[in-house]
This record gives C-alpha cells, structure tokens and sequence, in this order.
C-alpha cells in the first residue's frame, strides 16, 4: 500500500464545503506530539518513586506542629501506643495526647513546681486500659512511643516517662527524624 | 515517534523488517506505576532511639530489691555543659557558645573506653538531665553515646541520678 501524505479527512467524507474553502491554502492545523520527551520524564518520575517506596509505609504520622529532632544512630520503628507532646505556642498551651485523645497539657507541665508528684493521672490510667486490652489480645509489650518537639523541656518530658512507668509501659522509644543511612559511622575503638 | 513502515516498492515479497512501537500503552503502564508509588511513598523517615528508665520508678523498685551495681558511667546534661562521671571523678565539658560540645564528650567517651579493659566493652550509660534542657540536646547526647557504642542507653532526672 503507497504511503500516502497524511491530509485533511474532514472535508473528504462529509463533504463540508465551507470547511474544506477554510482549510484550503491554509496551514495544517494538526501538530506532531513529541512523546520522547513526555516517556522521559515520566520514566525520571517512576525511578525517583521507586527510590521513595516502602513496603512498610507510614508507621506513624507526625502531628503539624511537632519538630522532631534528628538521630544518626537508630532503629527502625516499630508500632506501638504514641504520646505526642507538642510545645507551647502563642496561641496554645501545647497538648500531651495518648493515639491522638489529649491527656494534659504541656504547658501545666512545664509550670509544675520542681519536687512535686510527676504522674500525669489521666495518662497513666488510660495506658492502663490499653495495657489491660493488649494482654486480652495478647500484643502487650510494654513499648510506647514519645514523639516531641525538640523545644520541649526535659521537666514535661520527665513527667510523661514517668506516667508511662506507672502504667507498666518503660520501655520508651523516642522518635526521631533519621539523619544518614541510619547506621551512621562505628564506634571508634 | 515510534517508528515507520518502509515503502515499498510493490515489486518482489519482500515484507517491511521495521515495526511500529505503540508507545501509548507504555505511557499507560508509566502512569499506572506512577500513581501506585505515589500512595506507597513515605516522604519522612521515621526512626527511634530506645531507652529504659532509671529515674523516680526504677528506683521504687531498686529499693525493694537493693543489689550490688558494677561502675556506672553516668553523662548530666546541665545548663552549662556535660558533667561526665563513673562515679569517681566527674569530668566537665562546657558549651561551646550555645551548643553542647558533642565532639568534646564523644572524644571523653573513647578515652575512658580506652582506659581499662572493663570500659572497653561496657555498653550501658546514664544519660540525666536538668528540668530546663531541651529535649533536642538529649536527643543528641544519646546519639552521640550510640555513636560511641554505649547502645544501652537509661534516661533519668539528674536529681534521680544522684548528681
């Protein structure tokens, strides 16, 4: 079959007279797509993707107004029950929350006079509820999770391990934003 | 784009060895596996540090049970700077400016490792703090022991810590 110059069908099988008079001498109003480019970029897109992916996803979500410090050294996070405290702000005295249900506030915390009790009661008792329901389904490890804003001082910090202790849950991981590889150099011997 | 027949001539049998690639079905599959990496994309990566307590709950229990402890190296985060102690003598390493020295302490750690063949494989530390230090800085400071191969890490008051 000849190869033939690629033209204006339109006019040819509708008979469109005042589109083929428009169409006569007149530029062809089709425009080539140059799809290597397009194939590039998108084959750049799937690659950088790739290297983004994660077959464990998103353990956990940071809360908007939280920092977390960076860490070289760590390890890789495991799920468990997470108390966020985030720092006082002009406009809000800062929230301790237990799986996102507000527990205390960071700024009372901060405040509390040195000596004092440091159990944070509504804490403690709803980490033994979860405690209590994790031994039924028997996924109870005594693991929590502290996810902080960096300008949050050791005193309301202190107050939340603490609680956490109380209600059987020690074993603390701090979050943080991992920095490097993870493995971060050896120990120099 | 994409490829075209040859013309031929219309003499001999010969068929055209060149083939048209369809490219829309790739762009199809490209997109496809775009959108899918998109939702599995973690743009954070999340990570933990683990401590144990040591602090007004452990020493409830210490007390119930009191027991021969081996030497503890023990790092105070205080307003002016690190107090690094075994128990003995206690070394300070001062801010730099507004920053905790955290080569100076990491640099203290590899000598005292260095110093008897028991600190040589010691893997525990202490690390305490005053109410008023950033949480950022301990953070740092139990990297820094991380680094140093002191992974066990114990968080405590600075008052709890006997400091």
């Amino acid at each position: 079959m000849p190869v033939k110059k690629p033209e204006a069908i339109i006019g040819k099988f509708y008979k469109m007279k005042s589109l083929k008079a428009a169409l006569k001498g007149k530029k062809s109003a089709y425009a080539a797509l140059n799809l290597t480019a397009m194939v590039d970029m998108l084959t750049i897109f799937v690659v950088f993707l790739l290297m983004t992916f994660s077959a464990t996803g998103e353990l956990q979500f940071i809360q908007k107004d939280i920092t977390m410090p960076d860490a070289v050294r760590v390890k890789s996070l495991e799920t468990a029950h997470v108390i966020s405290v985030s720092p006082p702000g002009p406009g809000s005295p800062g929230f301790v929350t237990l799986d996102g249900r507000k527990v205390a506030e960071t700024a009372e915390l901060m405040k509390k006079e040195g000596g004092g009790d440091w159990k944070i009661a509504q804490l403690t008792e709803t980490l033994e509820i979860f405690k209590n329901n994790d031994k039924l389904t028997q996924s109870y490890k005594g693991n929590v999770i502290v996810q902080c804003d960096r300008q949050v001082e050791f005193k309301a910090l202190k107050q939340v391990m603490y609680s956490a202790a109380l209600a059987g849950y020690g074993n603390i991981n701090f979050a943080v934003n991992q920095k490097g590889d993870g493995a971060g150099p050896a120990p120099k011997k | 784009m994409g490829g075209g027949a040859a013309p031929t001539s219309g003499k001999g049998s010969k068929k055209p060895l060149d083939a048209d690639l369809n490219l829309v079905p790739f762009i199809d599959l490209l997109c496809c596996c775009i959108a899918f990496l998109l939702i599995t994309a973690v743009w954070t990566q999340m990570a933990r540090i683990d401590v144990s307590q040591k602090g007004k709950a452990e020493n409830a229990k210490e007390e119930q049970e009191p027991k021969e402890e081996p030497k503890k190296l023990i790092v105070v985060l205080t307003k002016d700077g690190y107090i690094l102690t075994d128990g003995g003598e206690k070394v300070e390493i001062p801010m730099k400016g507004k920053h905790y020295d955290l080569l100076g302490l990491g640099e203290k750690l590899r000598r005292l490792r260095a110093s008897t063949p028991d600190m040589a494989t010691k893997t525990d530390i202490s690390v305490a703090s005053e109410d008023g230090v950033k949480y950022d800085d301990i953070i740092h400071t139990m990297d820094a022991c991380i680094q140093e191969g002191f992974k066990d890490i114990a968080l405590s008051d600075s008052a709890a810590a006997g400091i």
